[in-house]
């Protein structure tokens, strides 16, 4: 601007300043995300309602009560969506029911699904509630239906979508009902509604703000038909706008015949008793762990689109009963790929980490984030802006989460007894997404639910389980293949735990699975594929124990539909049972290659491949302590090859998987002396070790050192592909 | 009469003793380093190409074994026992992480008060 302009321009008054803010408040542009909601995620003050009711219900043995009648309510309604929602996620557990308060704090969810799910969707209803109640043209009134899928007003990403309905009693509002599913398909730029590829969050699909989307329990067909016209699977969006309906009218019916027998004031009571003891008790079990501060960090390996490392920092600062969380020097945001998170995301990945694996026993509801500090720059990784897109944002927020692990554990390790004691999980989505016409000529787009084979922790006293679950959610399963190859024209042709796929320790990690899928039955179909974790490791062990193996995906190009089916008919025997086998026997013609493990999606033809492993969990301790009889245990379930069992854990045995007792405890001696001739001081090992950059030829995103954090303000673009 | 105070256990394999303010190994007793600087600093360490870990098992970019340009993986292990008491993966010549660093006074403090 010319500075003669502004010397020239007329000089505002206060009250053509007055004049101008009435005017923009009362007709704003626009209801856009709101950084007073999505920043602050604490719980919100108790209304005059809860007061009175909190001074007229007194009786601890009532509140206990409708608390407990309340979680099943919530878990009972996500049950049944469970069962009538149509979305893999729902079926396969990747789905929530909650319970907010009227202000809109999560006050109940289930124990089971992705309790996250439900935490960060308490912006969306504090965005409903702030801007709607009193907006004319909206309100908020009994039998209401409000919706939501864009992350940049609270959630996961836009994959998820979230109903809402409003529970009255006698004229008040006393909560929210709300039931969320990983939809997928969202009309993105690509199938299945995590696009690698969106450079803006106007490539991420449809863009549902917090809205209302039906009266009188009942869809508006022309805005469900809008949100159909985005879709690639337009039945999927109509059955499951409508088993989120029964789900959250289940919640409401049933919470109404609480306060109904026992009054409005008992629900509105146990909400924020529920709260404020859950923050209560979060804070002391927090001030029984040693004050001090605790780091974790944890590298990505791509941007979705091209390999860079990126940097997730995680530094505790514990003082009493106060927990500060700290993520500077975490990369920079990424303004045109889609690997970057919202504030409550990131918020949520350390909520997660305390629910999941520390305090599984306490309530879900945000007293737990209500709890804790944190300090995320603007500018970072995980503190996107609205035109920032945010569509793989599990995938940074995952990595995030196993740094925050790692200085959580190291932190909690000094009172056992008061939480459990893990390694990192397998914390990664590993699966594939499509979209095409499917063997039926149904057009179907979502995402493979194999990313819930995680292979989980191992323990402090036991080894991990075998594709356990995802982290983010207890009881979730990967569904059964011959379901998939019912649903897509995809043949399956093998998903088996492979050897070495799980972290190495005292206690080994679990392992997780490798699955293999050709396209069958249609000319061509869309299949793509986004993880971290082909350069550099995405867990690493604790305490001594490593993390799991890379996981690259295999792709096989046919060289024609006929030449695959040939091999297959006539030589079976050539068929192969894992990538290792199919690099090394290449038994159809065609092409073969590995892949970083996110990929767009592009169309593939009939007796094309896809190998995909989903990773096993971190490994405790020492792995010289391992009982040799567990090791060889491992060999017989084929978990673990020789190449491990002799390098690592320093095994003898003979060929009938026998211990040599006494030439493996020589073999694990004269480790540990090898260990003392070839370990370096710390002074002697750093000056040969320490760079004061990334090595040349590294694309890396974020702070070197601690010392030095990267400026909170610092922004990069990533400019080629 | 004074009561001795207690080792506190901070990891799997490390435990400070309040009255010396110093690290020890849980194992073999090696003291380590002083309770108010990293454990590491007392500990010895050693630089692995991560495929001395992980078989790569595919003969392409892309393998199970993480790539040695981006990865390395750092162990520590006790001067005493020779235990590896902590593994850390990072990219070549990153700064080693200070990942505990006690409030030893607030740790005394504590163990004072429960003592009582």
């Amino acid at each position: 601007m010319n500075p003669a302009t502004l010397t020239d321009a007329p000089t505002s008054t206060p009250e053509t300043e007055a004049f101008f803010a009435d005017l923009l408040q009362a007709q704003p542009v626009m209801y856009g995300p709101d950084p007073s909601i999505v920043g602050d995620h604490r719980l919100a003050p108790r209304t005059p309602s809860e007061e009175d009711a909190l001074r007229r219900v007194t009786n601890d043995v009532d509140l206990v009560i409708a608390s407990n009648r309340l979680e099943v309510i919530c878990e009972s309604a996500k049950e049944m969506l469970e069962q009538i929602g149509a979305a893999p996620g729902a079926k396969w557990g990747d789905l929530t029911c909650g319970l907010y308060t009227a202000s809109g704090d999560l006050a109940v969810a289930t124990s089971t699904g992705v309790v996250v799910f439900a935490v960060v969707a308490s912006p969306i209803v504090k965005y409903i509630v702030k801007n709607w109640a009193n907006e004319p043209t909206v309100g908020i009134r009994p039998g209401d239906l409000f919706y939501h899928n864009d992350a940049h007003y609270g959630g996961v990403h836009n994959a998820d979508q979230t109903l809402f309905i409003p529970v009255f009693h006698e004229g008040r509002l006393l909560a929210w009902a709300g039931a969320t599913i990983h939809e997928g398909e969202n009309g993105a730029n690509e199938p299945g509604g995590l696009s690698p590829s969106a450079t803006s969050p106007y490539e991420e699909g449809l863009r549902i703000s917090p809205m209302k989307v039906g009266e009188n329990y009942t869809l508006r067909r022309d805005i469900v038909n809008l949100f159909q016209n985005h879709m690639r699977d337009p039945l999927l969006q109509l059955m499951d706008m409508r088993a989120k309906l029964a789900a959250a009218k289940r919640i409401e019916d049933r919470v109404l015949e609480v306060a109904t027998e026992q009054g409005g004031d008992l629900v509105l009571a146990t909400l924020r008793h529920q709260l404020e003891r859950t923050e209560r008790e979060v804070r002391r079990r927090l001030s029984e762990f040693p004050d001090g501060t605790y780091r974790g960090i944890t590298f990505g390996d791509t941007t979705l689109l091209e390999d860079r490392m990126i940097k997730a920092s995680c530094e505790l600062v514990k003082t009493g009963d106060q927990l500060l969380v700290n993520m500077t020097g975490s990369a920079p945001a990424i303004l045109d790929r889609a690997i970057n998170a919202g504030l409550p995301l990131s918020k949520a990945l350390v909520h997660n980490d305390l629910m999941n694996f520390f305090w599984a026993d306490l309530p879900r509801n945000n007293g737990f984030v209500s709890a804790v500090d944190f300090v995320i720059p603007e500018g970072s990784i995980f503190n996107a802006t609205k035109e920032v897109p945010v569509g793989l944002s599990m995938l940074s927020t995952m990595f995030l989460h196993t740094a925050t692990h790692l200085a959580m554990t190291k932190m909690a390790f000094n009172r056992p007894g008061t939480t459990e004691i893990t390694a990192p999980w397998y914390a990664m989505v590993q699966g594939l997404f499509y979209g095409g016409l499917n063997q039926w000529n149904m057009p179907v787009a979502n995402l493979m639910t194999d990313i819930n084979a995680m292979g989980g922790a191992a323990h402090r006293d036991r080894d991990g389980e075998h594709a356990a679950a995802p982290f983010f959610a207890a009881l979730a399963d990967y569904g059964e293949m011959e379901d998939r190859e019912t649903e897509l024209p995809l043949l399956g042709l093998w998903r088996k735990i492979n050897k070495d796929n799980h972290g190495y320790g005292r206690q080994r990690g679990g392992a997780s699975v490798e699955c293999a899928y050709m396209v069958h039955g249609v000319p061509m179909f869309a299949l793509g594929c986004m993880a971290t974790g082909a350069k550099f490791p995405t867990i690493p062990g604790l305490f001594g124990g490593y993390g799991g193996p890379s996981t690259p995906v295999s792709v096989f190009r046919a060289e024609s539909p006929e030449a695959v089916r040939k091999v297959m008919a006539e030589r079976p025997d050539l068929v192969p049972d894992s990538a290792q086998q199919l690099h090394a026997t290449k038994p159809f013609p065609g092409t073969y290659e590995t892949r970083r493990p996110t990929q767009s999606a592009a169309f593939y033809g009939e007796g094309d491949l896809w190998v995909l492993q989903c990773g096993g969990g971190g490994g405790y301790g020492d792995p010289l302590d391992r009982d040799p009889e567990a090791v060889m245990q491992d060999m017989r379930d084929e978990l673990l090859t020789d190449w491990v069992a002799q390098r690592l854990y320093h095994v003898v045995h003979d060929d009938e998987l026998v211990v040599d007792p006494d030439a493996t405890a020589a073999a694990r001696a004269a480790e540990r002396r090898d260990r003392l001739e070839r370990g370096k001081p710390y002074d002697e090992f750093v000056a040969g070790w320490r760079r004061d950059e990334p090595p040349e030829g590294v694309p890396y995103l974020g702070s070197w050192s601690w010392e030095e954090p990267a400026p909170a303000e610092r922004v990069t673009e990533v400019a080629e592909a | 009469m004074t009561t001795a105070m207690e080792r506190e256990a901070i990891t799997e394999y490390l435990e400070i003793d309040l009255e010396t303010e110093s690290w020890h190994c849980r194992v073999c007793d090696h003291r380590i380093a002083g309770a108010r600087e990293s454990y590491k600093r007392g500990l010895l360490l050693y630089e692995r190409d991560p495929r001395d870990i992980y078989e790569a098992k595919i003969d392409a970019e892309y393998s199970h074994a993480p790539d040695p340009e981006w990865c390395r993986i750092v162990e520590f292990y006790c001067p005493g026992c020779a235990t590896q008491v902590e593994v850390e993966y990072l990219p070549p010549g990153h700064p080693i992480t200070h990942d505990i660093e006690l409030d030893i006074d607030a740790l005394a403090e504590r163990q004072k008060a429960r003592v009582a």
